[in-house]
């Protein structure tokens, strides 16, 4: 129906949008490190008028391709692999610029839970509910394998080199790359 | 949203957010 690109605010980027977000996001969770009690959580249910705005111009910005996946299972590993390859794909194979693929998940059921963070997966023992080993223990995770990078280069290193950014499918490079989660 | 990594925006709805972005031009891809 529209052009997404074509709804684009003036002067406000993807990034800048979600920048406030993953600020806050980030503050309340060192918060959490800090305090270090349970009784330091308070469950805050954002309103539309705290994200709205920031939220249509990130998924308006301006792109050649824009992909949207529909994650409902945490059973599914394959998500991850094709979400990077996807973003290869038009990089390297087609030869597209860096962000001329605007990737959104939508998650929802359990596919929610790779959302959460680690005082939750802790918490409420999500590894062990749904079936999520820790690859680093072998035992149900009791913290959110999916969000950490898993490579430890930057866009710098080509992507023959598999530590580079470029291989990385966990949420965190994803996010680099302009993945947006939604949950 | 505390109970939430960083980065990640709760969305109310997700079916429904899911046909509002189709309508705005995403293209909807096969995830298994």
């Amino acid at each position: 129906m529209n052009d997404p690109g074509a709804q684009q605010s003036a002067g406000m980027s993807r990034r800048t949008a979600l920048r406030g977000a993953v600020a806050a996001a980030t503050a309340a969770v060192a918060g959490l490190a800090v305090a270090g009690r349970p009784s330091s959580v308070r469950a805050h249910n954002m309103q539309s008028s705290e994200f709205a705005d920031a939220y249509e111009v990130a998924i308006s910005r301006s792109a050649l391709h824009y992909q949207l996946y529909q994650f409902t299972n945490i059973q599914n590993p394959i998500l991850w692999d094709n979400i990077r390859n996807g973003l290869n794909g038009s990089q390297f194979s087609y030869g597209e610029p860096p962000g001329s693929l605007q990737v959104v998940v939508q998650a929802y059921a359990t596919g929610n839970i790779a959302t959460y963070n680690d005082a939750m997966w802790e918490k409420y023992q999500l590894g062990a509910k749904h079936g999520v080993n820790d690859p680093t223990t072998g035992q149900p995770s009791a913290r959110n394998i999916f969000y950490p990078r898993r490579t430890t280069g930057g866009m710098d290193l080509p992507p023959s080199d598999p530590q580079s950014l470029w291989n990385d499918a966990g949420m965190v490079g994803l996010m680099e790359r302009g993945v947006i989660f939604l949950t | 949203m505390a109970n939430l990594v960083p980065g990640t925006i709760a969305i109310p709805a997700a079916v429904f957010e899911i046909v509002r972005l189709q309508e705005k031009g995403y293209k909807l891809v096969v995830n298994h």
